[in-house]
């Protein structure tokens, strides 16, 4: 089944749920591992928008798509593919 | 609704609407910059929650099972799907420049209260409803860009003209952002170090990047961010040694060094340079973005600067001209932008996963765009009113010593001495602070005024200082080498169609030519204002609020005709109405720059002044600079007008059923996530 990275990654939490018949300490430790998952997911969203931001993630594709590994020179081919989209990559004012 | 949820927006609209009424109201008295904070949100927050979803809902009725270009193109290159936060991240990036920063700042000088009311009118009806609308008209048509659209959607003629205003804003743009580098660093040892310090740094960032750890962009921007510190640190010893001279540089030398710099950046590999300087730049910029709003939530600085001040009347010394409507021109980034329709149609809609991400991305990220704005009429209106316009003033407007400006500026009813701007200047490790046009130090004192009142005292306030003039050094150079190589890019394109050639990305002729071509263009603008004893800026911005605010108008344009084309002319007015507000503040912005009767706005009358005056060297190339000035104005106003009528003709004939609709959208095909929805 095809799956975007947006429900793996800003999946929904389902807190507030709890069951009646939980302790007030089993509701406690619930709730402390939904804010831990919650900072965890906030950390990897950053993660995965600054390796967009810095091409990382782009990079990534590359080595995937062309089925080489990390190295200088498939760097290289990979800075040359990118490089008129890059160079034509307006920036605001 | 549930009844929480009414009452919780009841609360945002109340809160929302005392802060906009104190900051309106009050008078006399300093006010908390916290005030500007709240109505801020709180008009974002009933923006998006209410009018950009009625624009999704009704106006462009997004479809879920519509399946998106980056699913259906899907190729890892251009066309990839991706979670709607990296493509906000990414998005915000690309539209966030020094524009916001510097716009506010120089429409301080009316009060905090219009720059501000407009900021959030502006974004909420206008800007962010471009972006959003552009984008997903781009996404509809398999990520094509605004001059393409112009093409298909009006006609070619319309096509055409987009495509000149487009090179005409980027000329005017790229002069004026050179020139705020210029009247920044100029006689500044410290600055003119750590920015000429950050040229071979982002080389060395592109050589680690190539040869040493390739593709670890991350790890070798936060090498680069290191050593900018360092450069930083370094001025500050360079700036009281005996290399001070050589770092001690005139407006027009700088001036040479930036036009030599922009020529090396359009033909250098993309790898050594552009591409390091732009993570480099990125990086410093969404971190700066961050220390200040949490800097201003901290510190909860007050603002100096009244609501209203006496230049309304058009007798502004930072930039001649009437509230209305230069206020509106003025700040263009931060309310609405043409720009960012370039950049909404060029690599954004190419990573769109689903169309209902188009609301929170176009409409999301222009709203953080716009709170950017806010921070820096906060920055600016922090700073005592005299002392921000003793900065931010031209020595032919105040007189050209510190003595006439400070008298001026006294008589005007906004007290600042001499010593006082003395010991600002030495605090920040400054010769003068006098003088300095074109908003980014007023913006580097403000943010340097706010991080040191939360961190460091007076002690590290020539650091912070530095650290801002940096931070918009690294965003403005980042757009000269971005944009020049763009208008490269976008000359060669138009010169191949006439000998294949010069076509040819590659060919070196071919990048000399068109570089130079560019470099010229806007080197010229940037020469006359870095030679013009009102500053440049009092002339130029203006110029160039207008050009940006043109290409706004030609995207709106686009955007009601295709709401027309599609059937729903009742919501036509979603775009029109910021298109007529538009029409009216660039058409008569235009006409009183060429043909205002006072010299200080009208740029035929300082003209005609000029030439009724003694004869003084370099007369005639002011008045010719004028004329071009004037002329490009006039131009500009024409082209526009050909769209707005063409787009009109369009409307007209389909509204009346002279003419079948027809849209140039993508068909129709459904998604194979639909599980997801």
């Amino acid at each position: 089944m095809k799956q975007s990275g947006d429900l793996v990654i800003a999946r929904d939490l389902v807190i507030g749920k709890t069951d009646k018949l939980f302790t007030a300490e089993a509701r406690r430790r619930e709730e402390k591992s939904a804010l831990r998952w919650r900072l965890q997911n906030g950390w990897k969203i950053l993660r995965s928008i600054l390796r967009e931001i810095f091409d990382e993630s782009a990079y990534d594709r590359f080595l995937q798509r062309t089925k080489t590994s990390h190295s200088v020179e498939s760097y290289r081919a990979f800075m040359r593919e990118r490089e008129s989209a890059a160079a034509q990559k307006p920036r605001c004012c | 609704m549930k009844l929480g949820k009414i009452l919780l927006w009841i609360a945002v609209a109340a809160a929302g609407a005392l802060a906009l009424a104190t900051l309106a109201w009050h008078r006399g008295e300093a006010i908390s910059a916290m005030w500007l904070v709240v109505a801020a949100l709180c008009s974002y927050a009933l923006g998006y929650r209410f009018y950009s979803k009625f624009v999704a809902a009704k106006v462009l009725t997004l479809d879920a099972m519509r399946a998106t270009p980056a699913e259906r193109l899907e190729n890892g290159r251009d066309f990839v799907r991706t979670n709607k936060w990296v493509v906000f991240g990414h998005h915000f990036a690309a539209i966030a420049g020094p524009g916001p920063l510097v716009g506010p700042v120089l429409a301080a000088q009316f009060g905090y209260l219009p720059g501000t009311l407009w900021i959030l009118v502006g974004a909420v009806f206008g800007g962010c409803v471009q972006d959003f609308v552009i984008l997903l008209f781009s996404v509809r048509r398999d990520g094509k860009s605004l001059g393409q659209m112009a093409r298909d959607e009006i006609s070619k003629t319309a096509g055409t003209v987009a495509f000149i205003s487009v090179i005409s804003i980027l000329v005017i743009l790229l002069a004026v952002v050179a020139l705020i580098i210029v009247n920044a660093l100029k006689d500044s040892p410290w600055g003119a170090f750590t920015i000429g310090m950050t040229i071979p740094i982002a080389l060395l960032m592109g050589i680690y990047l190539r040869y040493l750890r390739p593709g670890r962009v991350l790890e070798a921007s936060i090498l680069g961010f290191l050593c900018v510190m360092l450069a930083i640190f370094g001025g500050k010893w360079v700036s009281v040694s005996s290399h001070a001279a050589a770092f001690t540089l005139t407006g027009t030398t700088l001036a040479v060094l930036i036009i030599v710099y922009g020529f090396a950046a359009s033909a250098l590999p993309v790898w050594l340079l552009l591409a390091p300087r732009d993570y480099l730049s990125t990086f410093v910029k969404l971190g700066t973005i961050a220390i200040l709003a949490l800097g201003i939530v901290l510190v909860r600085p007050t603002l100096q600067m009244p609501a209203l001040t006496r230049f309304i009347d058009g007798s502004g010394p930072v930039f001649a001209g009437n509230l209305f409507p230069f206020a509106f021109i003025t700040i263009a980034c931060g309310a609405i932008s043409g720009f960012h329709a370039l950049i909404s149609s060029g690599t954004t809609p190419k990573m769109i996963a689903r169309e209902q991400q188009t609301r929170m991305v176009g409409y999301g990220a222009m709203m953080c765009e716009s709170f950017v704005g806010i921070m820096a009429i906060i920055a600016a209106c922090t700073l005592q009113p005299g002392t921000y316009l003793a900065v931010n003033s031209g020595a032919g407007m105040v007189g050209g010593t510190p003595v006439a400006a400070v008298a001026a500026i006294n008589n005007w009813g906004f007290p600042v001495t001499a010593d006082q701007m003395a010991t600002l200047a030495q605090n920040v490790g400054e010769k003068t602070l006098f003088f300095r046009t074109g908003g980014a130090p007023a913006f580097a004192l403000g943010m340097a005024k706010i991080f040191s009142d939360s961190l460091g005292g007076t002690a590290v306030m020539a650091i912070w200082y530095h650290f801002a003039i940096m931070f918009e050094a690294l965003f403005i150079l980042t757009v000269l080498d971005a944009g020049t190589r763009v208008g490269r890019f976008m000359l060669q394109d138009a010169l191949g169609h006439i000998w294949k050639p010069l076509g040819r990305t590659s060919w070196y002729p071919s990048i000399i030519a068109t570089s130079s071509l560019m470099v010229g263009a806007w080197g010229y603008f940037l020469w006359q204002g870095v030679r013009d004893p009102l500053g440049g800026i009092n002339s130029l911005w203006p110029i160039f609020g207008i050009c940006n605010q043109l290409l706004a108008a030609v995207a709106l344009c686009v955007a009601t005709t295709i709401i027309v084309k599609l059937g729903r002319a009742r919501y036509m007015w979603v775009t029109l109405a910021p298109l007529a507000w538009l029409g009216a503040v660039t058409f008569s912005a235009a006409w009183h720059k060429v043909f205002d009767p006072n010299p200080l706005i009208g740029l035929l009358s300082h003209a005609r002044q000029l030439a009724a005056g003694p004869a003084v060297a370099g007369l005639q190339r002011r008045i010719f600079n004028d004329q071009i000035d004037a002329a490009v104005c006039g131009l500009l106003i024409v082209l526009v007008s050909v769209i707005v009528l063409e787009s009109a003709l369009q409307w007209i004939s389909v509204i009346s059923g002279r003419k079948q609709a027809t849209t140039q959208e993508a068909p129709f095909v459904a998604t194979a996530y639909a599980e997801e929805l």
